[in-house]
């Protein structure tokens, strides 16, 4: 697995007038992006880009899957920028949110889902809570361990094998011999659980 | 087995309780589609939608760099869309347009108003504000700076028989925003004509010419939920001469 640091695409022909790319909020640049400066796109690929790619690794469990899924997030951003509504969250937020649902789209093919069972059959069955896996920012990182330390372990267990295994709840079910009900039930109230903690810690907004 | 009704959409019932699913993309496209369905209509589950992003995006957050190599296939990738470069306008047309997301106290047409030069002006008693059209290279960054303003919504304008030949953005200080317009130019001796429907009577909102751009209307306090063009003589008329050649809904 190459794990290589990417170098900042360099700056290019900016003119005096125009502020640093480095200096713009995420909203600004995808405006930027919006009149097809590309450098934005390279900045945002700078600051998003490792996190949007660690995310699709980690769902489709494959490398050349999750370098696929990062390029055409990234190449959607730039097509189609208006999609992006900074009053509903974050850049960082949409564009995680767009890379877990297209990972899970991918891995949900019959050919993906054949090359990540030859590649992890083993691990799902065996695998333990996830909690010390690293997350990114530490901030994030301390404020999730600790909202996932809340959780009974029954929801903790669904909410990890249906976000980071890419699981449908059916198939948590199955997994877990335990009702489907049973299990939308423990996702939903596992997450607003979270939520719940994250709010009352001032992580998150209300 | 999820219960839908006959057009297809979830009970609110079970939708509510497949939220946490549907976020975490744990259901399968036939639901996502229904919950999708459900959600344009439920401000509640919407609600709990968008209150949950924040947190799923902290579960997301894994961090790390990307592999070398990514950003240089993107680069090639967008570089080589013929599509894209296609409709790409001039490099030196770029426009700033950040203003307009710093200052959110400043209505769209207020905005274009400084960035562009748009003049906003009156047309006649009826009309309230019309924007004058600006230069094709302009039209995709103020359609994503309308877009991008906190609250604003796209709406498709469709032709009577269905086909979507144009959007709309209606924005919450009651601006709308024609955002693209795709159907064919008038003579000269004609007119694209807006209206907006208030309690089923039509009321003009200004005239778009003979080949539509991107132009700006203000509903004047109204509450408009519905729109309609029609083609007039180019001077315009107070009321509509014949039906609609497209018509967008605000749900």
């Amino acid at each position: 697995m190459s794990q290589e640091s990417i170098q900042p695409p360099a700056p290019r022909r900016r003119k005096s007038t125009e502020p640093q790319l480095h200096e713009m909020s995420d909203a600004s640049l995808v405006v930027a992006v919006a009149r097809y400066n590309q450098d934005a796109l390279a900045e945002i690929f700078r600051r998003h880009g490792g996190a949007v790619h660690a995310l699709a690794k980690r769902v489709t469990r494959d490398q050349a899957l999750a370098e696929e899924v990062t390029q055409e997030l990234f190449v959607r951003l730039w097509n189609e920028p208006e999609r992006y509504d900074p009053a509903r969250g974050t850049l960082r937020t949409f564009l995680l949110m767009q890379t877990h649902r297209r990972s899970v789209d991918v891995i949900r093919s019959e050919e993906a889902r054949r090359r990540r069972e030859q590649n992890e059959s083993a691990s799902i069955a065996a695998t333990s809570y996830d909690i010390d896996h690293e997350f990114g920012d530490l901030a994030d990182r301390e404020a999730i361990r600790e909202a996932f330390k809340i959780l009974p372990q029954d929801e903790r267990r669904a909410i990890e094998l249906a976000f980071y295994h890419g699981l449908t709840y059916r198939e948590v079910a199955q997994r877990l011999e335990q009702p489907e009900g049973t299990v939308k039930t423990r996702i939903r109230t596992g997450l607003r659980r979270m939520n719940e903690a994250l709010v009352s810690w001032k992580v998150v907004e209300t | 087995m999820e219960q839908s009704d006959l057009s297809g959409k979830m009970d609110h019932q079970e939708a509510e309780l497949l939220l946490g699913a549907y976020i975490i993309d744990a259901v399968e496209a036939n639901e996502r589609t229904a919950i999708e369905a459900h959600l344009s209509d439920c401000t509640k589950c919407r609600s709990e939608v968008d209150t949950l992003c924040t947190t799923i995006g902290m579960l997301a957050n894994e961090g790390g760099p990307a592999p070398a190599g990514i950003w240089d296939r993107i680069e090639h990738e967008i570089n080589e869309s013929e599509d894209v470069v296609a409709f790409r306008p001039p490099q030196h047309s770029r426009l700033r347009i950040p203003t307009i997301i710093a200052s959110t106290a400043l209505g769209v047409a207020a905005a274009l108003t400084l960035i562009f030069g748009v003049q906003i002006h009156h047309l006649d008693s009826q009309v309230n504000r019309l924007g004058s059209q600006v230069t094709t290279s302009a039209t995709r960054a103020i359609a994503t700076a309308a877009l991008l303003q906190p609250g604003a919504k796209r709406f498709s304008l469709d032709s009577p028989h269905g086909k979507s030949v144009g959007s709309l953005v209606a924005l919450q200080s009651g601006e709308v925003v024609l955002t693209s317009f795709l159907m064919h130019p008038l003579k000269a001796t004609s007119t694209y004509q807006v209206w907006a429907i208030v309690d089923e009577h039509p009321i003009s909102l200004g005239l778009l010419g003979n080949h539509p751009t991107v132009s700006v209307f203000h509903t004047g306090g109204r509450h408009a939920f519905e729109f309609a063009i029609t083609v007039e003589p180019a001077h315009g008329v107070a009321q509509p001469t014949g039906a609609p050649v497209a018509t967008a809904a605000i749900i």
